[in-house]
């Protein structure tokens, strides 16, 4: 990718212009140690724009967006629909790429993390393959990446221990409940490890019920698991109750309204929604998203 | 059990009455057997003929099961290569179009003279029409695959044949299935339009000899055999895909019954 290069360049040595990047060699020199102190960014994001070529014409889906997520953050996009939220994300898994700016995980292409199987996905309605047992569902990507059969019964087991689904290895997805489907796709992402969890709106297709339990397993999940949760929502208390930051987003074109430190505690559990602080909390979330 | 046979009921009692009617129509007006013969007669001639039959019925099952096995690999091969590469999609498929408006049936005395009188033209015609419903059943199969789970392959790094064999070919077996039921009558009537043309055996070619000898029981008994060809093709397949289908498409089966 040279999405990055200038788009003129004077063929003769401009002393300015050398100066010039000099002064940004230093400034990336001085910035260093700072790295050491604060863990660096998982994942970057430096003025992405994306605009998609419609029926209707070019359409600007991401207007500069920039963020960095660190290592085992828990980050959940708000925003509206169409507001580039699964743009993003998708960007994030290399299936798209941005217009302009870049997107770097470790330090490296998105595509680059993609072949190094540094990125899990979850989906809304767990999208399993139906003619696959549980287990087998979690062997997918394990086939894939070619793990070694004996590897891959350890690795099941884990994962099935992870997600609460022993006992029901040899079930097909038909057979089980909603969330218990979402669990399996949860498996699935987490079975070869990844670094950076990606989850597409993954409790959307759950009744409210459900859903709060799925978020508190899912918490649960990440507390023991450690990985950066990218979470796309529509749910204002699911962000609220889930997230160490919220980004808010608002549509046309999709950009970052604001971007929100959850002070809620940890570990959470449901009581924590009636706290003050939650409603101050969800209140702003609001507030944010009405004016964006 | 009890269950079973009650649903076996209506089909069985629909089938006497018709074949009643029949008799006591044919016998009450007195239709001449050369223009109607009743279902007595038929079932006589087959009994009378039965010893000589054998060998048409087989002859007209080699050539239909064979260009039905072929054209349903072939069927299969070119739905995977079009599914793999969009340059080979724009070129076969106005090319596929085009083979389906063409009446095979026409095209048979073209066979006959690249291929001859026997069973190898029986096998291509049988072939050429039954290998349309294949491609298109498995393409269909193999293409109405979640995009998201392409995705999901994408971001393993998933190569196309991982793709292919763990997530298209399994998605497409039931429409492989769609495709043979499909292929099955087609199969015959290629087998037995080979032998209209020219043929020394086949049950074509008995219909071809009893209408010459206004043995018009025998063209029914023919005919009949032909279904009945047609019928345990279908029902074979039927066992074939429940076997395969039952555990794994379960989610399938399930739909269709309620």
């Amino acid at each position: 990718m040279n999405i990055g290069t200038p788009l003129t360049s004077s063929p003769t040595r401009d002393p300015s212009r050398d100066g010039l990047a000099t002064s940004r060699a230093d400034e990336a020199a001085r910035v260093r140690p700072d790295d050491i102190a604060y863990p660096k960014a998982v994942i970057e994001l430096k003025d992405v724009s994306k605009t998609f070529d419609t029926r209707q014409g070019k359409v600007q889906a991401l207007d500069r967006v920039s963020l960095s997520i660190r290592p085992n953050e828990f980050v959940c996009l708000l925003g509206p629909s169409g507001c580039g939220k699964s743009t993003v994300l998708s960007m994030l898994a290399a299936l798209n790429r941005p217009s302009a700016g870049s997107v770097t995980i470790d330090g490296r292409s998105a595509d680059d993390a993609r072949k190094e199987n540094k990125i899990g996905l979850v989906f809304q309605d767990a999208v399993l393959l139906p003619w696959r047992t549980v287990e087998e569902n979690i062997a997918l990507p394990l086939e894939v990446l070619k793990v070694a059969r004996t590897e891959r019964a350890s690795r099941i087991k884990a994962a099935l221990n992870l997600v609460r689904l022993e006992g029901f290895e040899h079930c097909f997805p038909h057979e089980l409940s909603g969330g218990m489907r979402q669990r399996l796709g949860i498996a699935r992402a987490l079975s070869f490890n990844p670094r950076v969890l990606l989850m597409d709106e993954p409790f959307g297709a759950l009744d409210a019920i459900t859903r709060d339990k799925m978020s508190i397993e899912l918490l649960q999940i990440w507390e023991r698991q450690q990985k950066t949760v990218v979470f796309v929502t529509h749910s204002i208390a699911e962000a609220a109750f889930l997230s160490d930051r919220v980004v808010v987003m608002s549509p046309r074109p999709g950009r970052i309204a604001a971007v929100i430190d959850n002070p809620l505690p940890r570990p959470r559990t449901f009581d924590v929604r009636d706290t003050p602080e939650f409603l101050v909390l969800q209140k702003r979330l609001r507030q944010h998203l009405s004016e964006g | 059990m009890f269950q079973g046979l009650r649903r076996a009921a209506v089909p069985v009692a629909t089938i006497a009455g018709f074949l009643a009617i029949w008799q006591i129509a044919v016998v009450l007006f007195r239709v001449p057997t050369w223009l109607l013969p009743a279902p007595s007669v038929i079932w006589l001639e087959f009994i009378k003929q039965a010893h000589l039959l054998g060998i048409h019925v087989y002859v007209t099952a080699v050539g239909a099961i064979g260009g039905l096995i072929i054209g349903a690999i072939a069927g299969l091969l070119l739905a995977v290569a079009m599914t793999h590469s969009k340059v080979l999609e724009s070129i076969l498929m106005p090319l596929l179009v085009i083979d389906q408006s063409i009446p095979k049936m026409a095209l048979a005395p073209i066979f006959v003279i690249w291929f001859g009188t026997g069973t190898l033209t029986r096998v291509v015609i049988a072939m050429v029409i039954s290998f349309f419903p294949m491609v298109i059943n498995t393409l269909r199969g193999m293409t109405t695959v979640d995009k998201r789970l392409n995705d999901l392959m994408h971001t393993i790094s998933a190569s196309r044949w991982d793709i292919l064999t763990k997530i298209q070919l399994p998605n497409a077996i039931p429409y492989i299935f769609s495709g043979l039921k499909v292929a099955v009558p087609l199969s015959i009537i290629g087998a037995v339009v080979a032998e209209f043309m020219q043929s020394d055996s086949g049950l074509g070619y008995v219909v071809l000899i009893a209408v010459g000898n206004v043995n018009t029981p025998m063209v029914f008994v023919a005919v009949l055999l032909m279904a009945l060809l047609s019928l345990s093709l279908f029902a074979f397949l039927s066992g074939v895909e429940w076997l395969t289908m039952r555990r794994r498409f379960q989610h399938l089966i399930a739909r269709v019954e309620h």
